[in-house]
């Protein structure tokens, strides 16, 4: 799981009214190369919360290089996109869990693999 | 990349080793997949720098294909760890990293469990319906909560009206348009297959999502989508072509049958069950909508 996917996760347990973001516990993390696309960046980037995105990559490992509250024109700064696309694209959670900022309850990340199924009463 | 070269890279993407029925999983073909996403890129220019989500990824293999084809980042969604775990190793398979993420959930309820998923283009072949009543219009629903942009999916032709006007009534499609036509060759392997081979004639469709639904969704999330509604390029140019792309149509305005003999998904060692698995005819199809149905969508019949 990327941090562009964890970005767009949330609990939704019954009842639950601020399940995200996800607060990640890292077992494992990998890195590997993703294409360098600055376009794509410029077309994600409004997309993106920031401040999930920070807080993750803080867990993970890759905040470096994130600035608090980058602008517009932080997007045509080399820097800032190497950064970014690092920490968007090219880090990955192997093992661990996103816990529920309400419940902490726990989904499981096994493989890269979220696992979002909710028990019957959960729904 | 040409069509040839997409087909064969996909060549190597295992199907289900026991697929469970009751999940209706049929497996995409690589033939009729990498036709598939080779016209969307080729017509629509969809995928390359994009964001994808895959509904019912089963095996991945359009995910794997929307991959090759230069889309940035493809979430694939499935509720069997079974498949997933096939699928995963699927991707595992290329020497370049695929820029895929799996997750486990249930895409009936996404709209409601995962409602922050988003992407440009949503892409599936979903349960038809025959054994889950009602997915087919679930995972409709669930693409329209997902995509900012266009829907493509799969759907029985006996449900192409009472589709479009859903898509368009209800789930904010500001067009509806059935790009092709193909005949599914279920597996003969099926438990309740008692005859060869079940055909069902399906639909592949493209729903443009509208403004007023997608600013609706950004509105949910506060999130704010620079993301136009693109026009439909060559919508002009998919009538009456088969998917396929750029492929040469003989005779114009007719529907071209191809006949693809069955086989083997190629090149796997091991491990394999060595059934044939058959892949859909395609047609090409005019922009026709078919009569009008009063009620909703028909059954074909073709369950036990």
């Amino acid at each position: 799981m990327k941090l562009l996917t964890h970005n767009m996760l949330s609990c939704h347990i019954k009842g639950v009214k601020n399940g995200y973001p996800f607060l990640i516990e890292v077992i494992k993390v990998s890195e590997h190369e993703a294409d360098f696309d600055p376009d794509f960046l410029k077309h994600i980037f409004p997309r993106i919360n920031w401040p999930a995105f920070l807080q993750a990559a803080e867990a993970m490992g890759c905040r470096e290089g994130l600035p608090e509250a980058p602008t517009e024109t932080a997007l045509e700064d080399e820097q800032f996109q190497k950064a970014f696309h690092h920490a968007l694209l090219e880090v990955t959670l192997e093992e661990g869990s996103l816990v529920c900022p309400e419940t902490s309850r726990k989904f499981p990340v096994a493989k890269g693999i979220p696992n979002m199924l909710l028990n019957e009463d959960e729904c | 990349m040409k069509l040839k070269e997409l087909h064969a890279l996909m060549q190597d993407i295992a199907p289900f080793p026991w697929p469970k029925v009751d999940l209706e999983q049929y497996p995409t073909g690589p033939h009729l997949a990498s036709r598939l996403l080779f016209a969307i890129d080729s017509s629509y220019d969809e995928l390359a720098g994009r964001t994808v989500v895959d509904l019912g990824c089963g095996t991945a293999m359009l995910s794997i294909g929307a991959a090759l084809l230069g889309s940035r980042h493809v979430v694939a969604v499935d509720i069997d760890p079974d498949a997933v775990e096939v699928a995963a190793d699927n991707v595992a398979q290329f020497e370049d990293p695929l820029p895929i993420d799996f997750i486990l959930a249930d895409v009936r309820h996404l709209s409601h469990q995962l409602p922050r998923l988003r992407a440009d283009v949503v892409i599936m072949n979903p349960p038809f319906g025959t054994k889950l009543k009602g997915a087919d219009m679930a995972f409709l629903r669930a693409a329209f909560s997902v995509a900012t942009t266009s829907v493509y999916s799969l759907h029985k032709s006996s449900t192409r009206e009472f589709i479009a006007k859903t898509a368009k009534r209800d789930l904010g499609a500001s067009s509806a348009e059935v790009l092709a036509m193909l005949r599914y060759d279920l597996p003969p392997t099926m438990k309740f297959h008692r005859q060869k081979s079940v055909d069902i004639e399906v639909d592949l469709w493209r729903f443009q999502v509208g403004e007023a639904a997608a600013s609706r969704r950004n509105a949910d999330t506060e999130v704010y989508s620079t993301a136009p509604a693109a026009t439909p390029l060559a919508s002009q140019v998919t009538r009456g072509s088969a998917v396929g792309g750029r492929h040469k149509t003989r005779g114009m305005g007719g529907r071209r049958h191809h006949h693809y003999d069955a086989g083997p998904y190629g090149g796997r060692q091991g491990g394999r069950s060595g059934r044939e698995e058959r892949e859909g005819e395609v047609e090409g199809t005019s922009d026709e909508e078919g009569e009008d149905e009063e009620e909703g969508p028909r059954e074909e019949g073709e369950e036990q």
